[in-house]
């Protein structure tokens, strides 16, 4: 219950700290996401769905390979099931965020 | 309307005390007898640093009547654990720079002047100005005091030239340990890092100083031109035997000479020789590149000169807080309570300390209040991101004991690992700001 708690006001902690990237990422959501709305109606079209999830993953990808150098550190030092485990949900985690973006971009683009 | 009415005929302090015991739940305080809820008590807190904010945020959540008064003239706020970050490049100096005023609670009474006597028996702080401040509770949190005056020759305005490092000064002193450091890393020598006999604010700080400088030295080339020495004025390099081990092994990989019972005496910047007495009392002068000097510390003068301090023991020489090693209730004043490195308790003077003994000294200051007596118990906790090379690091935790207690079962506190390096970079310290709102 501890650890849990612990937890939960790390990351409210994390959140905080960089409250204005995360403002600013909502913002940029909300912005593409009604520019997309507003041209082609519905927040989601099915047609735009695979190419979003494509480069979802290609953001994925590219994070995973580029978050140790980004974090100081380096593949060279994950050696533990923990540092492959948390990679993963980074990479994932800030790629499935970041649908939030390629979505809209995705519609604006294809113009569907 | 009818809601509105009953509300308006609640009791306003019987609101207030509800309200208090909700927060006092949220801040992880078990139930507050009704006698601690409704005292008006004169609470005073001396020192605004990690133990001191977190203490006055708790109890100005729990107790809403208390009167509660910090002493402490410092307005910026340092997060000591960052030091190290700075001291190796990782981290600009502004990383570690904050303003106290950001987590002093609202209702809390804040003198900015520093405690200069503590009077125990007339229950009384007189601060700097000559203030007189009474208390029928009182909260020792000053920390420590660094004793650079120890080292003969020792200048701390010279930190940063000559090849003179020191991480603990100050964020500025920091800054100007990494000037020294980078331009070693590149030039390669002799560089000399010391550990001094004392209880030391965050033991591992001087050991990952040597283990990034190590790392520094790879990266810039300097390497292959260095030569390396630790010199311990204790029998080892970390109080814990497996870890201690671990880093011997570590400095013998790279060639480093290390010696134990030989603390650092006096210095001569400008020739850059320093003196290190040995246990026999025998003296020798080297030169150096590079020196880091790690201060001998001891509590401040002001607890050190007071009735607080330990009067025999193998903490009376420091002046630490007598608090009882469990309770942190002082031996002799049981009004009084001791949090963070002032206290005269074995291991731990980290802010892991202050986050796992916080609520302790808070419960055990309630039930003092309440006229019961402190059942919290403290175990000793205490914790070191002992940081290996830039990238890895180990999350180390234990008790007083010396036994390993890691929060989380599933990190192997015997491995490096980049999850433990995030942990440092990247989360500790938000957790620490969480820390000084009472929230953690």
């Amino acid at each position: 219950m501890e650890g849990l708690s612990l937890g939960f006001y790390m990351m409210v902690g994390y959140a905080q700290t960089h409250w204005l990237v995360i403002a600013l990422f909502i913002l940029g959501a909300i912005l593409l996401n009604a520019a997309s709305v507003m041209k082609f109606g519905g927040l989601v079209k099915q047609s735009a769905l695979k190419p979003t999830l494509m480069v979802g993953l290609a953001i994925a990808v590219v994070l995973f390979l580029a978050i140790p150098t980004l974090s100081g550190s380096s593949f060279a030092f994950m050696a533990y099931w923990l540092d492959w485990a948390l990679l993963i949900f980074m990479a994932v985690g800030y790629a499935i965020a970041l649908l939030l973006w390629v979505h809209p971009i995705v519609r604006l683009v294809k113009g569907v | 309307m009818s809601s509105l009415s009953a509300l308006s005929g609640i009791n306003r302090r019987k609101f207030l005390l509800g309200g208090a015991a909700a927060m006092a739940a949220v801040a992880g305080l078990g139930a507050i007898p009704a006698r601690a809820e409704q005292s008006n008590a004169k609470i005073v807190i001396t020192g605004a640093g990690a133990a001191g904010i977190s203490i006055a945020n708790r109890l100005a959540k729990a107790l809403p009547n208390a009167n509660i008064t910090i002493i402490d003239r410092r307005e910026t706020h340092y997060y000591w654990p960052g030091l190290t970050l700075v001291a190796t490049g990782a981290w600009a100096k502004s990383k570690v720079l904050d303003r106290n005023a950001s987590f002093m609670p609202s209702r809390v009474n804040w003198i900015k002047e520093m405690a200069d006597v503590y009077e125990p028996d007339n229950k009384r702080v007189i601060t700097d100005t000559g203030r007189v401040v009474e208390y029928d509770f009182l909260v020792v949190a000053s920390g420590v005091e660094y004793n650079y005056d120890a080292i003969e020759g020792m200048d701390v305005n010279a930190i940063g030239q000559n090849g003179l490092a020191s991480v603990y000064n100050s964020p500025d002193a920091a800054a100007k340990t990494w000037d020294a450091i980078r331009k070693y890393s590149v030039d390669g020598g002799n560089g000399i890092f010391t550990l001094p006999s004392t209880p030391i604010r965050c033991a591992g700080a001087p050991l990952k100083m040597t283990l990034l400088t190590l790392d520094r030295l790879q990266q810039n080339g300097g390497a292959d031109k260095a030569q390396m020495s630790f010199y311990s004025a204790l029998n080892g390099v970390f109080g814990l035997p497996w870890y201690n081990d671990f880093l011997l092994n570590r400095f013998a990989e790279h060639d480093m000479d290390v010696k134990f019972r030989h603390e650092l005496s006096a210095v001569d910047i400008g020739a850059r020789k320093a003196t290190f007495t040995q246990e026999d009392g025998n003296q020798f002068t080297t030169e150096y590149d590079l020196l880091h000097v790690v201060p001998p510390m001891r509590a401040p003068r002001s607890v050190r000169e007071s009735n607080l301090a330990w009067t025999e023991g193998n903490m009376a020489a420091g002046g630490w807080l007598a608090v009882d090693r469990d309770t942190l209730q002082h031996l002799t004043y049981p009004e009084v309570f001791g949090c963070g490195d002032v206290n005269g308790t074995p291991r731990g003077k980290t802010a892991a300390t202050v986050k796992m003994s916080v609520p302790i000294v808070v419960q055990n200051l309630i039930s003092v209040i309440a006229g019961e007596e402190p059942e919290a118990t403290f175990d000793g906790y205490t914790s070191c991101p002992l940081l290996t090379r830039f990238g890895a690091a180990m999350l180390i935790e234990f008790d007083y004991d010396g036994n390993l207690t890691p929060t989380y079962s599933f990190i192997d506190p015997k491995k490096e690992s980049w999850f433990a390096w995030i942990m440092k970079d990247q989360m500790l310290k938000p957790t620490y700001l969480q820390m000084l709102k009472g929230n953690v």
